[in-house]
């Protein structure tokens, strides 16, 4: 008899938000995100129930595909935050805090799910189109002829991954490396004519050294055994300067027989070994690139020793096993043609071109240094990240990563938003002026009374705001001032009186705001429910010098994350069966 | 009876088990919840019949045997039954109606989805009762084939189930057993509910087919019958954008929704990770593929194409083939070059048909890669079925599979073929020339937050095109129609406007036709019913419950045509039926209708009544006179908007908060929007429903069998 095993039945569970155990575990989870936020976020180490690697991070990435949840409701939250990282690298914690906080919001404010889901889309829309608008208080545009901004944005991004141990100056190094590489990969020239394709960034990471030593090469380094860099290699750099000609194979030249399918090869009594045949096509393919002048052989798998002797005699560079991840950036680099036939002749249009090659030692490695032959070609860089251990260079690593993204993410738009929880506080002055002032239309419009859709609107407003004192951990108070409605941080210890002004910071979170320039300024705790009985006024550019923002943070990614997270919200709230397969 | 208790419910529906040895079976159905409508404690804890197969152990069995002769078997079975479809109404209840709220569905291997589809639901649910496995199928069917009305199966057939159960009770005297309550409620479906929907709903219905252009599709209806559809099935929401999409796709392709309905799953794309907002609509044909050689960048133009099956260099040595070396044969040198020469030519026979795309549907080695990519041609590997169809269909070009038959005639033009990276997937969007006969192609982007929302949306509008195909499909009633003597026969494309105006107005005609009983001109087949009936008996399978009754309403479905034969053949038949039946059975399935509305408005009692006064008032004023139908349809229109205005108010306002604010607006707003359903597919859903209650109802024992004995699967028994 086969196995026919029982399928058990699902387990169901109605409304699911209304359970105790599910808000507890949700609340968990807002707590374990909420500490992680922000520059001074509290790490996390993760490790499983059977020992091994133990996870240290803070980053929304890592610590979300690490924590995995029984929780239906929570897989959901955590797979959307994770896609939307995937796309934009970018605000997952920011997105889950939101989350959470909107949904928390709508369950103490006692709404029913449907009237606050209309409500929190409608809100979203207000927000969406305000910070689309030209004239956003919170929007600044991303200047190309200063790195200034780039460099404030790549920064934001690796400054607030506490797990990579960073000092200050360690941090402007690392974000301005990241700037230096992003602008590598930008072809220069006329654009308009021809689809702009980016160059790349090639990461490599050395353990051990100090971070200051992280550098960007323009070109490539390429991993090269000892043994395999020839006495002769060093001479090449005295041969001059010239692009040298380059051949890249992808196929394997060991001259084995493998890749000839599965049948069995018959030779007959006297007829020439067939592997001699083929490593006599493989000296006669050598032959050929000795005459075509090529000085770099490269090839992705193995080459036979007799035909690497061969090369190397007549002066050639040869390096093999290069690994399907370095063809593209070579190929991208060189302008070569990867081959990959041997048996006929190489097409010279196939020949790519190096400006020359050295020998670099990076950390206790030693590696090939490929320069990239002329601009403007796409051009490939190479970025050396140093640090001390491998846990905080992973974690340096992926922020770097991230952090390119995020400057890539400026080409399609270059704009940046307010940081340090000014975005969000002015949104929600914003949103909560635009929405008491016109709540009777919205409510109308939306079909739910005028007490219901304040009560949804003032919600939205503090999740919001939650979202900026989620950037606090050690006890501070959080100001917002009437104004402008800037998020102003004050540090423990600084006991605070309302309009105390000693106390204050001298500028707000972002830094775009000054105390010494605009005298006159009120600030009231945040979340607490201020007067304000105007729109928060745009800051004006009329002071000079303008004040150097300090926190920039992408507007693409934050614009998504910002309908994620309502989008899901609403999502949770309207789930009201829950089916669980348990087989 | 919506608001939730926090309560689990746990389905452990009796499996009719082949493992779990034949004692300790007790409840059918052990739910746990204290707001379920029928299963008293009193119910449950009453045993159904079962009947153990020989096992060796004795008493068990003969208890049990004990237990179901002291039953009334055809009460207790109708209960049961009840007991359990009303266990799957609950369930289904969350999701169901404009309020109703989304069901969220994790799988074993750890995926979430989201549903509102009440299939999906139900299946996902993994009951083990064999009834309930059995309305599941059931369901499962009627969907597949119409894709619409899932939900509102499960609530009609319970209600009907709750119908009968009144009837027997109150009428037990008179012999009215349950099963013949349902053959007689299906023979009345099958022969007069055309008629009545004809006379009844039809005139109060507007028609999908433009008034002015006969034989083109009104595309102002056809948005409002696929908003109204998916707003059953996702969120508000989402269902605004996505319905507009899809109109705009139908559009486009100038409403060839058959067309669409089969090629949908090469013109979708699914994209996880944006706000639902990012979904649109792309030019051309998105290929999910990507170019395995870069793409050349060159100026626009247009592009020739070939489409090719197999790959273009042979393996050298297929499996078992023996390649002799030496003598005749030379070396592996030769065998090598000619290997080159032949890649060669073949890029000679690509350069001269000045082809830069192919489209393989297999892998291609490396070396034809390269070779390839030298003559500036960019290939794409692994174009799965479904797109090379339709490349070829949009292109007109075959695919190749034959290198030495290759010709012109295998060459497409594409106008452009862009890469397009959609969230983490880079495909490829080709373009194709204008053609006359079809409209511009267009995909559809999906985007959605997970997988599980992306799915979902493609889902609905999967179904939302199988139901338009359901709407203008086939007229499955045409003999039915033709039988009438009348002019305005019953439209295949008419459409009602939603918020249970269909329900309403047919409860009305049956009731009306149940006065009227005497002067109607009536059609009853105990004949017919009963042949239908013999058929299905002696087909009787003997393999398992499920099987014999999954069986039966495609069963029946395909003798329906042939039963209409003869029935027009032998009009002149006596009616053999007792007329007294007739009236019991419209009110009962009038009665059972209202249970629908009921439940759309069941957060408001108070829109239940004016939405039912309202249909009422529609009735009264203009009749159901079929005399002037251009006036009745103008003014039925006018009404069912306002009917659907309620509706949307009521979804909107909810329960709590009836405040005049809400009704000005509702009564203002002019109800242009206001969502339609298909006649026709309400029509089917409710033949389907009939259809399963009288297979549910004909069975009266399930026997519990071991799998050891594989011979004794026998587990059900007919009682005739």
């Amino acid at each position: 008899m086969s196995r026919v095993t029982k399928k058990a039945s699902s387990v169901c569970t109605d409304s699911p938000l209304s359970m105790s155990e599910v808000c507890q575990k949700m609340t968990l989870m807002r707590q374990i995100l909420t500490s992680c936020f922000g520059p001074n976020g509290r790490l996390k180490q993760v490790h499983n129930n059977v020992g091994g690697h133990v996870l240290t991070t803070s980053t929304s990435t890592s610590l979300l595909q690490a924590v995995s949840s029984s929780e239906p409701l929570l897989k959901l939250i955590t797979a959307s935050i994770l896609n939307h990282l995937s796309r934009f690298s970018d605000c997952g914690l920011y997105t889950g805090i939101l989350c959470f906080s909107l949904i928390d919001h709508v369950q103490k404010s006692g709404l029913r799910p449907s009237v606050a889901i209309k409500i929190n889309k409608q809100l979203l829309e207000v927000c969406t189109s305000f910070l689309n608008q030209e004239d956003c208080g919170c929007k600044v545009n991303v200047d190309f002829n200063s790195c200034q901004s780039l460099v404030t944005l790549a920064r934001s991004v690796i400054s607030s991954k506490p797990a990579c141990v960073l000092t200050e100056g360690e941090q402007q190094h690392i974000s301005t490396l990241a700037v230096h590489a992003f602008l590598l990969t930008v072809p220069c020239g006329d654009t308009l004519s021809s689809p702009v394709r980016l160059g790349r960034t090639v990461t490599v990471s050395i353990e051990g050294q100090f971070v200051l030593d992280s550098t960007v090469f323009p070109g490539l380094l390429v991993n090269v055994p000892d043994m395999q860099l020839h006495p002769t290699d060093s001479e090449r750099i005295r041969r001059g300067p010239g692009p040298f000609r380059l051949a890249l194979f992808t196929v394997s030249l060991s001259g084995d027989l493998s890749e000839f399918g599965e049948g069995f090869l018959e030779v007959h009594c006297g007829a020439p070994d067939p592997e001699d045949l083929i490593l006599d096509q493989l000296l006669k393919l050598g032959e050929q690139a000795v005459t075509d002048q090529v000085e770099v052989f490269m090839c992705q798998r193995v080459i036979h020793p007799v035909l690497q002797h061969y090369l190397r005699r007549h002066g050639l560079l040869v390096v093999e096993r290069l690994g399907i991840a370095l063809i593209q950036p070579i190929v991208q680099m060189t302008g070569a043609q990867a081959v990959a036939l041997y048996q006929t002749p190489i097409p010279p249009e196939a020949y790519g071109q190096v400006k020359g090659c050295f020998v670099r030692t990076v950390g206790s490695r030693k590696m090939l240094h490929l320069l990239p032959p002329r601009e403007p070609v796409p051009a490939v860089c190479t970025m050396v990240l140093c640090h001390r251990n491998d846990t905080m260079l992973n974690e340096l690593k992926a922020a770097c990563q991230r952090a390119e993204h995020v400057l890539r993410l400026t080409l399609r738009d270059p704009v940046g938003l307010l940081g340090g929880g000014c975005t969000e506080t002015h949104m929600a002055a914003y949103v909560s002026n635009k929405g008491t002032t016109e709540a009777a239309e919205a409510a109308l419009s939306l079909g739910v009374s005028q007490s219901h859709y304040l009560l949804g609107l003032n919600g939205f407003c503090s999740s919001l705001e939650t979202v900026a004192l989620a950037l606090e951990h050690d006890g501070g108070t959080n100001l917002v001032d009437l104004t402008y409605a800037h998020h102003w941080p004050v540090p423990q210890g600084e006991g605070l009186q309302r309009g105390d002004e000693g106390e204050v910071p001298a500028t707000c979170g972002c830094g775009l705001v000054e105390r010494s320039s605009r005298p006159g300024l009120e600030w009231t705790p945040l979340n607490t429910r201020y007067p304000l009985r105007h729109a928060p006024l745009v800051v004006g550019k009329d002071t000079t010098p303008t004040p150097q923002l300090r926190v920039l943070d992408s507007f693409t990614a934050k614009l998504n994350a910002l309908q994620v997270a309502v989008e899901m919200a609403n999502l949770v709230l309207d789930i009201g069966y829950v089916i669980q397969d348990v087989n | 009876m919506t608001d939730g208790g926090n309560t689990i419910i746990n389905l452990i529906v009796e499996k009719y088990s082949y493992i779990l040895p034949p004692v300790a079976r007790g409840r059918h159905a052990d739910c746990k919840r204290s707001d379920l409508p029928t299963p008293s404690e009193e119910e449950v804890s009453r045993k159904p019949k079962e009947v153990f197969p020989q096992q060796g152990s004795l008493s068990p069995s003969l208890r049990s045997w004990g237990m179901g002769m002291r039953l009334q078997p055809q009460c207790l079975q109708l209960d049961s039954v009840l007991q359990t479809v009303s266990v799957l109404e609950a369930v289904i209840r969350r999701s169901f109606g404009p309020d109703g709220g989304q069901v969220l569905f994790t799988r074993d291997t750890g995926q979430t989805l989201l549903t509102r589809h009440g299939t999906r639901i139900l299946t996902a649910l993994r009951v083990e009762h064999p009834l309930a496995r059995m309305v599941v199928e059931c369901v499962r069917r009627h969907s597949s084939v119409t894709g619409d009305g899932s939900k509102t199966f499960v609530l009609l057939l319970a209600s009907l189930l709750r119908e009968i159960q009144k009837h027997t009770r109150k009428a037990r005297q008179e012999g009215a057993g349950a099963k013949r309550l349902a053959e007689a409620l299906l023979a009345f479906g099958l022969d007069e509910l055309s008629d009545v929907i004809t006379v009844g709903v039809a005139p109060h219905g507007s028609s999908l087919s433009d008034p002015h252009n006969p034989g083109q599709t009104d595309t102002h209806t056809l948005c409002r019958l696929l908003s109204a559809f998916l707003h059953t099935r996702l969120s508000p929401t989402h269902a605004e954008i996505i319905s507009q999409l899809t109109c705009e796709l139908l559009s486009h392709w100038s409403c060839h929704g058959d067309f669409i309905n089969e090629h949908f799953p090469a013109l979708h794309t699914a994209v996880s990770g944006f706000p639902i907002g990012c979904s649109r609509l792309l030019e051309g044909q998105v290929i999910h593929a990507d170019f395995s050689t870069p793409l050349p960048l060159r100026d626009h133009g247009p592009i020739r194409a070939l489409a090719v099956t197999e790959p273009l260099e042979p393996s050298l040595l297929i499996g078992g083939t023996v390649l002799e070396l030496g003598g005749a044969n030379r070396g592996i040198e030769s065998v090598c070059v000619r290997l080159g020469r032949r890649l060669d030519s073949v890029c000679v026979i690509l350069q001269h048909l000045g082809v830069s795309l192919l489209l393989s549907s297999v892998r291609q080695s490396e070396a034809v890669l390269a070779a390839v990519g030298r003559y500036g041609v960019c290939v794409l590997e692994c174009v799965c079925e479904e797109d090379l169809t339709l490349f070829s269909v949009l292109s007109g070009a075959q695919p190749v599979s034959d290198w030495a038959v290759i010709g012109q005639e295998h060459v497409a033009t594409v106008t452009f073929c862009r890469p397009l990276v959609l969230g983490a997937h880079r495909f490829v969007n080709v373009g194709f020339p204008k053609a006359e006969d079809r409209g511009r192609p267009h995909s559809l982007v999906v985007c959605g937050l997970t997988e599980g929302q992306t799915e979902q949306s493609v889902c609905a509008v999967r179904d939302a095109l199988l139901m338009l195909h359901t709407s203008w499909g086939p007229k499955h009633r045409t003999r039915a129609t033709e039988r009438t003597a009348r002019t305005d026969v019953m439209e295949p494309y008419c459409a009602i406007s939603v918020g249970g105006t269909f329900e309403f107005l047919l409860h009305h005609t049956l009731l009306q036709r149940k006065h009227r009983h005497t002067h109607s001109v009536t059609h009853r087949h105990i004949h017919s019913v009963t042949h239908r009936h013999t058929h299905s008996v002696t087909h009787r399978h003997t393999h398992s419950v499920t099987h014999r009754h999954a069986n039966t309403p495609s069963h029946t479905d395909t003798h329906a045509p042939s039963h209409t034969d003869t029935h027009t053949s032998s009009n002149t038949d006596t009616h053999t039926l007792s007329h007294l039946d007739n009236p019991a059975v419209s009110e009962m399935l009038a009665e059972a209708l209202l249970s629908v509305p009921r439940q759309i408005y069941s957060h408001n009692p108070r829109r239940y009544l004016e939405a039912h006064a309202h249909t009422l008032s529609c009735i009264r004023n203009h009749g159901n006179s079929p005399d002037s139908p251009e006036m009745s349809a103008v003014l039925a229109a006018d009404g069912s908007n306002m009917v659907q205005a309620d509706t949307g108010s009521g979804s909107m306002s909810g329960s709590g908060s009836g405040s005049g604010v809400n009704e000005v607006t509702v009564w203002s707003s002019s109800g242009s929007s206001s969502g339609v359903e298909s006649v026709s597919c309400k029509y089917q859903l409710v033949l389907a429903v009939l259809q399963c209650l009288r297979s549910l109802l004909s069975v009266d024992t399930v026997l519990h069998a071991n799998t050891s004995h594989t011979c004794q699967r026998e587990e059900e028994e007919d009682d005739d």
